[in-house]
C-alpha cells in the first residue's frame, strides 16, 4: 500500500502552550512494497512521524494517505478507524502491552476488536503464531511468564494478527541479545517479502539498516533530510558526514582500513561477506 | 590495601521469588582491581541486570557478601559504600531530576554537601569530558538520547567514584555517539585509575575493556581477557573484527589463527 505525506505538519498541544512542530513540512512518497528504515537523533521526529501514519498523531497542516484513505487536520473517526486497521504498530518495547491471561487470547485481542469472526480469528492466531517463529504450545501459558524474546514475539504476533498493510515497527530489536535481535528482524524481512506488505523500521543501528532495508530515510529537526536507497546514500562519504550518520560496522572497518593504506576500495562495502570478499580480492594491498 | 581489589564478589546467590527453587544469580565470584574495566555479558535473562542491583545494593545477596574495598555491602555500610560508586541506567529519563543539565549534574554533589566553588568547577570539568559544557543551561529533557546519555554520565563522572556501573548505558545511542563515549571512558579509567563496570549486549563495545564476565542463566561461564574467552567459546558472538578475522580464514587468507581486536586487524592487513 501506498503511503503520502503531503506538505504535513505536526506539534503536540499541551495546555496553552504549543511546541513547536515536531513534524515540519514533510513532503514524501513510500512505494508500495519498500522496506524503509528511519533514522536519525532523538527529538528528530521518527515517533511522531510514525504516529502521523495511523492517526495517533493528527497533522496541523497538510495531509498523510495511506492508499486510497486520507488523514487531515479534522481526522474523521470513520478514517482513522479504517486508517488503523491498514497500520499495524509495533511500539518500542511492545511487550509491555501484553496484558492477557494467555498468549492465545493476547493475539486475539486485535483481530477481536477489528470484527473478525471467531473463525477467523483461530486461524490468524495460529497463522501469525507460525509467522513469528511460535509453536501452538506456547498458547495457553500466561504471556508474563515467557522470556523477553518469546513476549516480543507475542506482541508483534497480536499486530501482524490484524493483517495490516502497512507495517510500522519502533525498534523492534532493543533490548534483545544479539542472537534476538537478528531472528526478530530476519523474521520481518522474511514476512515482508512474503506478504507484500509495505514495512517501516525505526533503528538506531546502521547494520539493521544495511541488513534488512531498502530505503532509508534519515529525520532531523522535524524535516526529512534525505530519502533515498541504503546503497545510495552508504556511498556517498560527504552526504553521510552532512547529515552525521554512523557507519555501519562493515564499512566503518573499510574506512579505516583504507585510511591506513591511503586506497581507496573499488567499492562500498555494507555487509561483512562484501567486506569479505572485497579483501580476499585484495583491495586493501 | 591499595593491592587488594577494590571490588570483591563473593559466591553470592539470589533469587526473586524464595519459594520457588530458581535462582536469578547463583554462586557468582570475581574481583576487580582498581583501575581495571570489565564487560558484563550474556543473554536475555543470564542475570545481568540483577548483578548490577546487587552491587548497588538495591537488592541484597541470599548467600555470599560483596565487598567493596575491603567492607562489606549491608544495610549499615550501604550509604557509606554508595559514596565510592556512580551507576547509568539503561533509561536516562529515569534518572533526571532537574531543570537544567548543569543542575542534574550538581544533584549527587549537593547530596553529599560539597562547598558551591568545589561544585561549580567539578560540573564544569564533567560536562566538558562528556563535551556538553555548551548545553549546561539546556532543559534534559529536550535533548537528544544521546545527549542525554552524556549528561546521565556526567552526573556520576561529577561524583568522581572509584566504581562506575553502566547497565547497558548505552544502547539508545547511534554508534559513532556510542564510540566516543566509551573512547572518553577509556581515558577516564587510566587517568583516575577509576574501575569500570559495564553491562552490555553489545559485541562491538567488548574491545574497549581489559575483561569479560560471561554468564548464562545465573551462573559464571567465564572470565578472561576478550582473547582468551571468544578463543575458548565459540559459540559466543564475537566482535565484527573478529567475526570477519575467522571468516576470511575459513577462506584461506594467511591470518594468524587467534583473536585479534579491530586495530590489531587492520594493522595486520596493512602490513
Amino acid at each position: 500500500m501506498q503511503i503520502n505525506f503531503n506538505r504535513v505538519y505536526a506539534d503536540y498541544q499541551l495546555g496553552p502552550i504549543r511546541s513547536k512542530n515536531v513534524v515540519d513540512g514533510i513532503s514524501l512518497e513510500l512505494a508500495k512494497n519498500t522496506f524503509t528504515a528511519v533514522v536519525g537523533h532523538t527529538g528528530a521526529g521518527k515517533s511522531s512521524l510514525l504516529k502521523l501514519l495511523n492517526g495517533l498523531l493528527l497533522p496541523t497542516d497538510g495531509e498523510v494517505s495511506v492508499g486510497d484513505l486520507t488523514i487531515d487536520k479534522n481526522g474523521k473517526k470513520k478514517t482513522l478507524n479504517k486508517v488503523r486497521k491498514r497500520v499495524g504498530m509495533v511500539f518500542q518495547f511492545p511487550e509491555r502491552q501484553l496484558f492477557a491471561e494467555t498468549v492465545e487470547q493476547d493475539i486475539a485481542f486485535g483481530p477481536k476488536n477489528f470484527g473478525f469472526s471467531k473463525e477467523e480469528i483461530t486461524q490468524l492466531v495460529d497463522q501469525s503464531l507460525k509467522q513469528v517463529g511460535l509453536t501452538p504450545d506456547i498458547l495457553p501459558k500466561s504471556p508474563f511468564s515467557l522470556s523477553g524474546g518469546q513476549k516480543r514475539r507475542v506482541a508483534i504476533a497480536g499486530i501482524i494478527a490484524t493483517k495490516p498493510d502497512v507495517l510500522v515497527l519502533d525498534e523492534p530489536g532493543a533490548g534483545l541479545d544479539p542472537e534476538g535481535k537478528q531472528e526478530i528482524l530476519a523474521m520481518l524481512r522474511t514476512l515482508h517479502d512474503t506478504h507484500d506488505s509495505t514495512t517501516i523500521l525505526v533503528t538506531h543501528d546502521m547494520n539493521d539498516v544495511v541488513t534488512y532495508c531498502d530505503n532509508v530515510l534519515v529525520m532531523e529537526k522535524g524535516q526529512v533530510t534525505t530519502h533515498q536507497t541504503v546503497r545510495g546514500l552508504f556511498s556517498n562519504q560527504n552526504e553521510i558526514d552532512r547529515l552525521g550518520i554512523g557507519l555501519p560496522e562493515p564499512l566503518r572497518l573499510q574506512r579505516l582500513i583504507e585510511e591506513h593504506t591511503g586506497r581507496v576500495f573499488p567499492h562500498v562495502c555494507l555487509t561483512q561477506q562484501e567486506l569479505k570478499d572485497q579483501l580476499l580480492e585484495g583491495a586493501h594491498l | 590495601m591499595t593491592d587488594q581489589p577494590l571490588l570483591s564478589v563473593c559466591d553470592i546467590s539470589f533469587r526473586y521469588d524464595i519459594t520457588q527453587d530458581v535462582y536469578a544469580l547463583s554462586a557468582i565470584s570475581f574481583d576487580l582491581n582498581r583501575g581495571e574495566s570489565l564487560a558484563v555479558i550474556g543473554d536475555n535473562g543470564s542475570g545481568k541486570s540483577t548483578l548490577a542491583r546487587l552491587l548497588t545494593g538495591l537488592l541484597s545477596p541470599e548467600k555470599g557478601a560483596i565487598y567493596l574495598d575491603g567492607v562489606e555491602l549491608n544495610e549499615g555500610s550501604k550509604k557509606m559504600l554508595r559514596r565510592q560508586m556512580g551507576i547509568v541506567f539503561q533509561n536516562p529519563d529515569n534518572q533526571f531530576i532537574a531543570t537544567s543539565v548543569e543542575d542534574d549534574v550538581a544533584f549527587g554533589l549537593e547530596n553529599l554537601n560539597i562547598p558551591y566553588e568545589q561544585m561549580r568547577s567539578r560540573v564544569d570539568e564533567a560536562l566538558e569530558l562528556v563535551d556538553m559544557y555548551e548545553y549546561r543551561t539546556k532543559d534534559p529533557s529536550q535533548l537528544s538520547g544521546g545527549q542525554k546519555q552524556r549528561v546521565a554520565l556526567a552526573g556520576v563522572l561529577a561524583l568522581k567514584p572509584e566504581l562506575m556501573i553502566f547497565d547497558e548505558a548505552f544502547v539508545m545511542l547511534d554508534p559513532m555517539s556510542r564510540r566516543s563515549i566509551l573512547e572518553t571512558l577509556r581515558r577516564i579509567q587510566s587517568e583516575l585509575n577509576v574501575s569500570i563496570i559495564s553491562i552490555t549486549h553489545d559485541r562491538d563495545e567488548i574491545e574497549f575493556f581489559d575483561s569479560l564476565l560471561v554468564l548464562n542463566q545465573g551462573e559464571r561461564v567465564m572470565r578472561g581477557k576478550p582473547a582468551e574467552v571468544f578463543k575458548q567459546m565459540s559459540s559466543l558472538k564475537p566482535p565484527f573484527a573478529e567475526q570477519l578475522r575467522r571468516d576470511l580464514v575459513d577462506a584461506g587468507m594467511d591470518l594468524p589463527d587467534y583473536y585479534m581486536s579491530e586495530s590489531e586487524l587492520v594493522d595486520t592487513l596493512c602490513k
